[in-house]
């Protein structure tokens, strides 16, 4: 197949060797270091069982690549407002995008721009990040969920997930993927706007039994929005999603990761999407609110030397 | 007056210096390195337009200085439990212990150990800390402070008291209202070091953006709520006040819990943040924003192991 991956970090450069690993025609758009050691030693991913390195196809400028099979979208979310109108020379009469961003708007804002019935949401789980230039370290093993808006099993979604099993990614086609985003959403702006706003790893922080009321009812806030807006939720979503965080080893969020080396975070995307979408339907959200308020003064990270 | 000064840190150690210089028989009670410097240069106080050095009596054991007319104790409130004890050898039958402390529980605390009728509360206004040991540097012009008798009465002893801070250059109030005067300075006080610790950014800094300012009133709004249900009565224009006073500050100004985080020392977070809450619900007022913040800052109330 031929894809092409928009935003080769963590997630993308993850994906896209696994892909081009197991044949397929894959290019990166990515920038600055990490392109010039792409271009010139190849990706090198690091897997909890192993390791390789991959000759791909990288640029910068996707009018290089042209049109495509799949688009992998998976920038950080605050690039969005500059990065969907290059996806554009990627996309030909049969091209397939998969948003792969944290948040709930990203189909959206993309269909705004593309066209809806191009795009297919998505979320993944994987804890992955850029070593140096070139080199992308996967610590837990990668897992995608993704499906059709209208809850088909289309044709091209079903190839789509023969490729990444095909490349030994866990991958699953959801019926609903929107409940799949929103409960990766709900769990995710309480963890990164309570663990950036605390300073504090959740397992540390999640010993205190006003932070685990905290985030809980942080996540009731997300979860109400979500219901409110018709995306069918399991209701005990706080609990289960604070039974699955106690069972993870320690671990830091990357917001707060981000927040902490000054780089940009995506709070808009996290915290900030819980409060406008709360705002659009009238549901509550003051826990977000307040996190909203602390942080968004670093939102942008602070300005990085050369 | 025979004063010994309980903790001698940015604002003990400027009043302290401050009586000393103007010829009261001043001790101050301290610790490590500080304790070490002051025994043997003197307390040094670095003001906007003066510095000075005096001698002083140092120590670290309270039993050595034995029974004085007067206790300023203005240890953080986290040091209560060792500190509160301590001062016991310094307290005689005519001794008043006149705390400014940070917070509302204070004076009661004191009370229930050396007698509700030996303690005043007070308050106070200075921004001074420790720049390196024996020396102390005062950042605002004037020192402040403010005290008085929990019933309000102009009694013999604080207009003692008010007069030999006054002859030192303190900028001192004797308050018939004391308890307000704690409460106003909650007001401000606690909304701008728990806003600003929550949002590691200077209280004026956070203000200033939309969101900050609109989180900043609703905290304000809280101890006002907390305040007025306590018998404190606060309206529109003292929720305002506090508003304009953080607005006020010098940009990158960080208050003390502030500045206690960001060195990760051990946080007052119980008397400027955790009271709210805990009054709160004794008057059955909701604290939305002081539990938050509480619960985001509780991680660090210990600050980092070598700073303990």
């Amino acid at each position: 197949m031929r894809i092409a991956i928009m935003g080769a970090g963590g997630v993308g450069g993850c994906l896209g060797g696994l892909l081009a690993k197991a044949g397929n025609d894959v290019s990166l758009i990515v920038r600055g270091a990490n392109l010039d050691a792409i271009r010139e030693n190849g990706l090198k991913l690091v897997r909890p069982d192993g390791e390789f390195v991959v000759k791909v196809e990288a640029t910068s400028d996707p009018a290089e690549i042209g049109p495509v099979d799949l688009v992998l979208f998976t920038v950080k979310t605050f690039h969005n407002r500059h990065v969907i109108t290059n996806l554009k020379p990627l996309m030909g009469h049969e091209t397939s995008i998969i948003t792969l961003q944290n948040g709930v708007e990203s189909h959206e804002q993309l269909g705004a721009v593309l066209g809806p019935n191009n795009i297919l949401p998505g979320a993944f789980w994987a804890s992955s990040h850029i070593l140096e230039p070139g080199v992308v370290v996967e610590d837990v093993t990668a897992r995608i969920s993704f499906g059709e808006l209208d809850d088909t099993e289309s044709l091209r979604a079903l190839d789509i997930r023969k490729v990444f099993r095909d490349a030994g990614i866990e991958t699953e086609l959801s019926p609903d993927p929107l409940r799949v985003l929103w409960e990766k959403f709900i769990l995710l702006s309480a963890l990164a706007g309570i663990t950036s706003a605390a300073q504090t790893r959740p397992k540390e922080l999640l010993q205190f039994p006003d932070a685990r009321k905290m985030f809980c009812d942080a996540m009731e806030e997300a979860l109400a929005v979500g219901l409110a807006k018709g995306v069918d939720l399991p209701t005990d979503i706080a609990e289960e999603s604070l039974k699955y965080i106690d069972g993870l080893p320690d671990f830091q969020n990357s917001m707060h990761s981000d927040y902490e080396a000054g780089r940009a975070t995506e709070l808009d995307a996290l915290s900030g999407a819980v409060i406008r979408l709360g705002k659009q339907i009238g549901v509550k959200t003051p826990v977000h609110s307040f996190l909203y308020s602390v942080l968004l003064p670093h939102k942008d990270g602070v300005p990085q030397d050369g | 007056m025979r004063i010994a000064i309980m903790g001698a840190g940015g604002i003990g150690g400027c009043y302290g210096g401050l009586l000393a210089r103007s010829g009261n028989d001043v001790t101050v009670i301290a610790r490590g390195a500080h304790l070490a410097a002051i025994r043997e240069k003197g307390l040094q106080l670095v003001q906007p337009d003066a510095d000075f050095t005096v001698d002083v009596a140092a120590t670290g054991d309270p039993s050595e200085v034995g029974p004085v007319d007067l206790v300023i104790f203005s240890v953080k409130g986290h040091q209560n439990p060792e500190a509160v004890p301590l001062i016991k050898p310094l307290v005689g039958d005519g001794t008043t212990v006149l705390t400014i402390q940070n917070g509302l529980g204070s004076a009661e605390e004191l009370g229930k150990v050396y007698g509700a009728e030996r303690v005043l509360p007070g308050s106070a206004f200075v921004i001074s800390n420790i720049v390196s040991p024996g020396v102390v540097k005062q950042q605002s012009p004037v020192p402040r402070i403010a005290f008085g008798e929990s019933n309000g009465d102009r009694s013999a002893r604080a207009t003692a008291i008010y007069e030999t801070l006054s002859t030192a250059g303190i900028q001192a109030e004797l308050s018939d209202d004391i308890s307000r005067v704690l409460w106003s300075k909650m007001l401000y006080n606690s909304p701008a070091n728990g806003m600003a610790s929550a949002a590691r950014l200077s209280p004026k800094d956070l203000i200033e953006t939309p969101e900050g300012a609109k989180m900043f009133r609703s905290a304000i709004q809280e101890v006002a709520d907390v305040g007025s249900a306590s018998g404190v009565p606060f309206g529109e224009e003292d929720v305002q006040g506090a508003i304009d006073l953080i607005t006020a500050r010098p940009m990158g100004a960080r208050g003390s819990m502030q500045a206690d985080l960001e060195a990760r020392r051990p946080l007052e977070l119980e008397a400027m943040v955790g009271s709210v809450g805990r009054i709160g619900r004794e008057v059955n007022v909701l604290t939305p924003i002081f539990d938050v913040l509480y619960t985001l800052l509780l991680p660090h109330i210990d600050g980092s192991p070598e700073n303990r």
